[in-house]
């Protein structure tokens, strides 16, 4: 990793937390900026897919695909910042959503860890059954949007520190000529 | 390529090339160990995690998951599975993204093959095996890179194979590529293959991935325009490269048992398959599965000697027991060492070409010791010789 990249990921990773800690503090102030943050992540998406598209796709078939996907993720984007407020409902949804599916990918990296003898499989297991556990306590208080940025923050906090416990590790090949 | 080739075949060049039975074994379990490698084993074994060479589909999801994880993907299958033949190559104007991952497209006869042999120059047998396994995957992988790119791995539905019948003539046969339980279909070529995705760095596009195990059979034959060749029709021969595979290896070997003063590019011992040509040329061919059989009989006939199955926990009791101290000087302490410096060399040689997929890579003689800690066993070895036993 370039020193600074590692910048720039200490940084954004600091930001993140500061603003997971708001949301828990106040969690209306939280509400908004959970829109606000899934916003950017979005519009951020559609700009990187017509990047790739003009460095990348377009030398190749098909690659038409990443262009339409990106101009199509940017229109929903800009839709969703006219509206004033996103049904709480439908935020619930998809983290629940997201919050399954990565526990049941945990949970079947561990079975097949197991089969392999791989030593991390009681960890992807615990894992994702804990993942498993959140979304049904989503499911539980799909009404309260303060569970939702509670989540949310605490999973902007989890992302933070594992970004810059990446970004501090030695990484570096040593070649001795 | 599969056990066939990398174990038993590797033998047979290694015995025709002037090694001794016991020591051809040696040879050939190490080529196929690089497919064993993976960082499971490693954990298993608690041995040094920077000498994996290999990894299990859910070892690479894991690494997905970050932006070293790629790297490390990337390293893994360049230095090992798809040597890159040009790091300095050209193409019409691309932008320097594209080139990155172009300029990793493994071919046989590149700058990085002469290197790859000669760092096995002087060491032990399991220095040789590893070697010759990157080698014989320079043929069998040609035209994929090893990094997760589907704008070069992927392929498009112009793609047919090419099936010779016995008057000579050449059907074209349009491939089917299907994700389906069951296998391969030769008859009516229908092949599996890994799901196309959008991602750039997805899994799913790590070499070969999008034609399944089409390259990994020695009888096929197809041909395809792929994006990155400005959609030109390549033809891949593989029985054609099967065969210049295993006389190069000879060939390789010859010169690291000192018969030849250099190893060259396109070289090829020719000569000293000649009286097993059209055995082996006809084995190539036969539309199977693999070749196990085959190639173990053809091991008994070059050699004289009935040469044992590949046994994954063979030297597995001797690392365990040698402990910390001993652990190096093994069978496998050395094969991990080996596959340390090779990793090492590749990715400096793609981070001086200023390509940063396979991560940094920091010079010792210049910089020092800064980098991953297991490298540390590479410079020990280094200092105290106990990679030339």
């Amino acid at each position: 990793m370039t020193n600074s990249r590692r910048v720039f990921v200490i940084i954004k990773s600091l930001i993140l937390i500061l603003l997971a800690v708001a949301m828990i503090l106040d969690p209306d102030i939280g509400y908004i900026a959970l829109l606000i943050i899934i916003e950017i992540a979005l519009l951020v998406k559609g700009i990187s897919l017509l990047f790739y598209y003009f460095t990348m796709t377009r030398y190749k078939v098909g690659g038409m695909a990443t262009l339409y996907k990106g101009i199509f993720v940017i229109d929903a984007t800009l839709l969703l910042f006219g509206l004033s407020k996103a049904p709480q409902k439908l935020i619930m949804i998809a983290l629940v959503l997201m919050l399954a599916f990565e526990g049941v990918v945990y949970i079947m990296k561990a079975m097949k860890s197991k089969k392999l003898e791989a030593g991390n499989w009681k960890y992807q297991l615990l894992h994702g059954i804990f993942m498993f556990i959140v979304a049904i306590i989503c499911i539980i208080f799909i009404d309260s949007y303060r569970i939702a940025t509670l989540i949310f923050a605490v999973s902007l906090i989890v992302w933070a520190v594992s970004d810059i416990i990446t970004a501090m590790r030695k990484t570096a090949i040593v070649y001795i000529g | 390529m599969f056990l066939d080739f990398h174990y038993y075949a590797t033998y047979c060049a290694a015995y025709l090339a002037g090694y001794t039975h016991e020591e051809s074994l040696d040879v050939a379990y190490a080529a196929q160990f690089v497919d064993c490698c993976t960082l499971t084993l490693l954990k298993k074994l608690k041995g040094p995690k920077a000498a994996v060479t290999t990894q299990y589909i859910a070892e690479m999801v894991d690494d997905t998951e970050d932006y070293i994880g790629l790297q490390r993907i990337t390293r893994i299958w360049s230095a090992y599975h798809f040597l890159p033949y040009d790091l300095y190559a050209k193409s019409k104007k691309r932008p320097k993204r594209y080139m990155d991952r172009y300029r990793l497209i493994c071919e046989p006869n590149g700058d990085l093959l002469i290197e790859t042999v000669n760092l096995a120059k002087d060491r032990d047998l399991t220095a040789v095996g590893l070697a010759m396994h990157v080698l014989a995957d320079t043929w069998a992988h040609r035209h994929f890179a090893g990094v997760g790119s589907n704008v070069i791995n992927d392929i498009n539905p112009y793609f047919y194979e090419l099936i010779d019948d016995e008057n000579e003539t050449t059907t074209e046969r349009l491939v089917e590529f299907r994700h389906a339980p069951g296998g391969d279909d030769f008859e009516h070529s229908r092949y599996n293959n890994s799901i196309g995705q959008d991602s750039e760095a997805s899994i799913m596009c790590i070499g070969h991935g999008r034609l399944g195990h089409m390259p990994d059979y020695s009888f096929i034959r197809y041909k395809y325009m792929p994006a990155w060749g400005d959609y030109e029709v390549i033809v891949k021969d593989n029985p054609s490269d099967y065969y210049h595979a295993f006389c190069q290896m000879i060939y390789a070997m010859k010169y690291l048992r000192g018969e030849h003063p250099a190893f060259d590019k396109d070289v090829y011992d020719f000569d000293a398959v000649k009286p097993w040509e059209d055995e082996i040329k006809a084995m190539l061919l036969t539309r199977q599965y693999d070749h196990e059989k085959e190639w173990k009989e053809m091991c008994s006939k070059i050699s004289g000697h009935d040469v044992e199955d590949f046994d994954i926990d063979k030297y597995q009791q001797e690392y365990i027991d040698a402990g910390e101290t001993g652990a190096d000087g093994t069978f496998l302490g050395r094969f991990f060492i080996n596959a340390m410096r090779q990793k090492s060399m590749v990715t400096h040689r793609i981070f001086e070409s200023g390509n940063l997929l396979a991560g940094f890579s920091v010079d010792y003689k210049t910089e020092g010791f800064k980098g991953i800690k297991d490298f540390g066993k590479l410079l020990e070895s280094m200092r105290g010789g106990k990679d030339n036993d």
